[in-house]
């Protein structure tokens, strides 16, 4: 039929949209290849590093590369210290401001102040870094350290580490709080509750999802923080095993810079370079963890309302 | 008496300025037995309530008895939520909202500055048009209000008290072998069935409920007016509702409200339910009542 | 049941209780807002004071001045340069890829398994931490490809940099452009598939240039994040020393050494001695600065162009 001909459209239109689309999937496709890049090259290497490394050399004093010393609780610690200082000060900062802004600051002080928080979210790492070395640690640290401290130390790097993430923290929490209904603290309120009581036991517990949530995004940049503890934490060559963070130390990621500022990278020349990949992975791997953790949390929110 | 707000004119009734008479609207009950008057619990005098500039609410005057349902009707926008919330200055939630004239319960100035909004609420409860239990177990959300006025007592007490409330409410059977499980997780009707149990814990004097089945099935809203009725004989209820058969099924007394020229909603005639609705002395009321407008 | 009389009603009302702990929680909670803020202005100053000296003293010449184990004579001409080619690598590399995979997301794919693993695997990615880009730059383009990338210097080029940043960027440029595309109205969407226009048709002429501030908006931010990145450069070899600029022509310089501000503030950063201290907090003010404008650009156009909508 005639009629039917014409609602078929031209095959070259069709064929056309069909590339296009094939075009347009190819692009979201690449993503998919980049993380099957990152797994299978991580992976790769970091396989080598495990075929080859002796266990014993994973459990030494301290993590010294190039004497062949890969101790992984040393850089594994300096990183949950690290992460862990930065989480009490990001924590409690964090969230304390992000109640302010959802539940007693006016509109116009919010609409003000959360691009400022915006912005101190986007200094970049270096500067708090050399802001964490020249400032921190002589003003903050070395009084409350006992003894003489060192101007590197990895309480300094968690402070800066902190100051990174409180923005984050809050940023997310406050949207957690600001999303709950307002029928809800009309409610609270009607029954005679006051302020503090309706922020903590009716917004707080309804956005909790988001709260934590932004606990655990805030704790997975923290672990993987690199320029703030490269900075500020010292401990270059390597690190002794040590759980003082008046101390320098080394966390994963500083030690990945180190390795890779240093001079012997060529493949097989000894096993600093693959266990490059090995921390790499370890990190990817706690990092992922903690990503997909915080997701569920995220979806809970979304499921409520 | 009747009092008499306004002319009964065959000319457009709509445009009144009615003779306003700033005197206490109060109710003629017919023949009743001596002593069986209620308590004044609310008594309105001149009660204007502003948003900023724009008034909402124009001169009310009224008295509200306990033990009562009231029921306030009118179109929509007309103030009768803003005049219900100024009950238990919920109004205060509002930068902008004031008020003007007085509202006295049990004699005593709402709006003196003496007076403490949070204790206010704690006697005069709430339940809303939208159900809005908290994303809490059932027994938390009956046991909030008594906690957070420093609820005196053991587990035990407590548990009670969730019951009792519970119990009044009509849904003690319904929920009481999943008192842990979320409020939120109720139908509707069982959902604003929390409602009344939560604001019922407090011990209020007053219960005011703003629309509180606009958002249920008819059986959820017949359910809830029996509850009604349970309720008046140890509470007072004010009631806002747009829909009048509700009005006529469920309260004692009804007022009539609507919106004037300026926007501002006024009282127009208040009067036992029955003569209300059976013989108005206004003609706006009874072309409201007849479906002639609103 | 309350009672009724008059006094002992107005008794149980009044006795407005001076909320203390209600007061006490709102100090504490602003206090940790100011405490944020107020890190924030100490940073700022610190920086600025000590960086005054280089500023006023030097002035441009610090602007133009290569590289250089004297401090009196370094400058982060080298930085900015390096810095302004591995964005325009990011913006060749990511912005049309990364927009194109957001039209596939946004208009083209449906509700799929596939369809939700491609968006998880890309919120995934948005989290990796930036040193494991590092990472994958460093194996993949330097070791991999280094006898396409830079076959000098073991893979250790401009182009390497380029390609790494480029990948670390390009899930958040897909997230901002899925976002802007996402508050487009679907009515426009079906107004226009309603006259006959194929979906490609649709996207171009109404999705798009809807969309394009938003985009726009989105790209530019991505674009400041990536300027002051540092840890995946180091990993792939971005020079810290000094090195002079010897490249004979484009291929070469792609091939070539270079580095960036960010990692030249973090090689001064570590630099003993407080004359480079003062030649870091001069090169943050430079990054900063640049940062801001950048910033600044992006808010503008949001708001232009929202206007006008």
């Amino acid at each position: 039929m005639s009629a039917l001909r014409g609602l078929e459209g031209s095959a070259a239109r069709r064929r056309r949209e069909t590339m296009i689309r094939g075009g347009f999937l190819f692009a979201a496709g690449v993503s998919v290849i980049i993380s099957a890049a990152i797994i299978l090259s991580l992976a790769g290497e970091a396989f080598n590093f495990a075929r080859q490394v002796d266990v014993s050399q994973l459990f030494t004093d301290g993590w010294f590369p190039r004497r062949d010393q890969f101790d992984i609780g040393t850089i594994v610690t300096g990183t949950l210290i690290v992460a862990g200082i930065g989480m009490v000060v990001a924590a409690p900062l964090g969230i304390g401001a992000a109640i302010y802004l959802a539940e007693y600051a006016s509109p116009r002080t919010r609409r003000t102040l959360k691009p400022v928080l915006e912005v101190l979210a986007g200094i970049p790492s270096v500067v708090l870094g050399f802001f964490a070395l020249t400032v921190i640690s002589p003003t903050l640290i070395d009084p409350v350290c006992p003894g003489s401290t060192p101007l590197f130390n990895l309480a300094a790097a968690g402070i800066g580490v902190g100051i990174l993430v409180t923005p984050l923290i809050a940023s997310i929490a406050e949207d957690a709080m600001h999303a709950v209904p307002n029928s809800l603290r009309e409610a609270s309120y009607g029954l005679g509750a006051r302020k503090r009581a309706t922020s903590i036991f009716v917004v707080v517990p309804a956005a909790v999802s988001g709260i934590v949530a932004s606990l655990i995004i805030g704790l997975s940049r923290g672990i993987g923080e690199t320029m703030v503890v490269a900075i500020a934490a010292g401990a270059v060559g390597g690190s002794l095993f040590s759980l003082n963070p008046c101390q320098p130390g080394q966390t994963m990621t500083a030690a990945m810079t180190a390795l890779a500022t240093g001079s012997d990278q060529v493949r097989g020349a000894s096993l600093a370079f693959p266990s490059l990949f090995f921390v790499g992975l370890l990190l990817f791997g706690m990092t992922l963890v903690l990503n997909v953790v915080s997701e569920r949390f995220v979806r809970r929110v979304r499921k409520r309302y | 008496m009747n009092v008499e707000l306004s002319e009964r004119t065959e000319a457009g009734a709509q445009e009144e300025e009615e003779r306003r008479v700033v005197q206490v609207a109060t109710v003629d009950r017919g023949e009743e037995p001596q002593g069986s008057e209620h308590d004044v619990v609310f008594e309105l005098q001149g009660l204007s309530c502003y948003y900023g500039a724009f008034r909402a609410v124009r001169e009310i005057s009224l008295e509200i008895r306990q033990n009562e349902i009231t029921a306030l009707i009118g179109p929509s926008g007309c103030g009768k939520s803003t005049l219900l919330r100024s009950f238990n200055r919920m109004n205060d939630l509002v930068d902008t909202a004031r008020v003007e004239g007085k509202i006295l319960y049990h004699g005593v100035d709402l709006y003196d500055p003496a007076i403490d909004p949070v204790e206010v609420r704690r006697r005069i409860g709430m339940v809303f048009q939208k159900p809005n239990p908290f994303p809490k177990s059932i027994y938390d959300n009956v046991a909030f209000g008594p906690k957070v006025a420093g609820f005196r007592g053991g587990k035990a007490e407590l548990d009670d008290l969730v019951e009792r409330s519970l119990r009044k409410a009509a849904i003690w059977d319904e929920v009481k072998d999943k008192l842990d499980t979320m409020g939120t997780a109720l139908s509707g009707g069982q959902q604003q069935r929390l409602c009344i149990a939560r604001a019922i814990a407090v011990e209020p004097d007053v219960i005011l409920m703003d629309e509180p089945c606009s958002a249920l099935d008819p059986i959820a809203t017949l359910k809830i007016e029996e509850l009604m009725r349970e309720l008046k004989r140890n509470y007072t209820i004010v009631i806002v509702t747009h829909n009048m058969q509700q009005a006529a099924r469920a309260s004692d007394v009804t007022a009539f409200l609507t919106m004037g020229e300026d926007r501002a909603g006024y009282l127009v005639e208040m009067a036992t339910t029955q003569e209300l609705f059976t013989r108005p002395a206004n003609r706006l009321t009874e072309d409201y009542i007849t479906g002639r407008f609103g | 049941m309350a009672v009724t009389t008059r006094d002992v009603v107005s008794q149980a009302l009044s006795g407005r209780r001076f909320d203390i702990r209600g007061y006490l929680f709102e100090g504490m909670l602003l206090l940790a807002l100011l405490v944020a803020l107020g890190i924030l202005v100490t940073l700022l100053t610190d920086v600025l004071i000590r960086a005054m000296p280089v500023l006023t003293e030097r002035g441009g010449d610090f602007l133009t001045s290569n590289m250089s184990a004297r401090a009196e004579r370094a400058g982060v001409l080298q930085g900015i340069v390096g810095s302004i080619s591995l964005m325009i690598f990011v913006v060749v590399l990511a912005f049309p890829t990364g927009v194109a995979a957001a039209v596939y997301l946004e208009e083209y794919a449906r509700d799929t398994p596939l369809t939700r693993f491609l968006n998880t695997v890309i919120r995934n990615l948005a989290g990796v931490p930036s040193i494991v880009y590092g990472l994958l730059g460093l194996a993949v383009f330097a070791v991999l490809l280094g006898n396409v990338t830079g076959p000098e210097r073991a893979g250790r080029s401009l182009m390497t940099g380029g390609l790494t940043l480029a990948i670390l960027v390009l899930p958040i440029v897909i997230i901002t452009a899925a976002e802007a595309l996402r508050a487009v109205p679907n009515t426009i969407r079906e107004a226009a598939f309603g006259v006959g226009a194929t979906r490609w048709e649709v996207i171009r002429s109404h999705v798009l240039p809807y969309a394009a501030p938003g985009i726009l908006t989105g790209t530019i931010l991505s674009l400041a994040r990536a300027f002051g990145e540092t840890a995946p450069l180091i990993m792939v070899g971005a020079v810290t020393g000094g090195f002079a600029f010897t490249a004979s022509g484009p291929v070469e310089a792609l091939q070539g050494p270079y580095t960036a501000l960010p990692t030249m503030i973090f090689s001064w950063a570590r630099q003993p001695g407080a004359d480079f201290r003062a030649n870091t907090a001069a090169a943050i003010v430079v990054l900063l600065a640049v940062l801001l404008i950048v910033n600044a650009t992006a808010i503008i156009l949001r708001n232009r162009y929202d206007r006008r909508w």
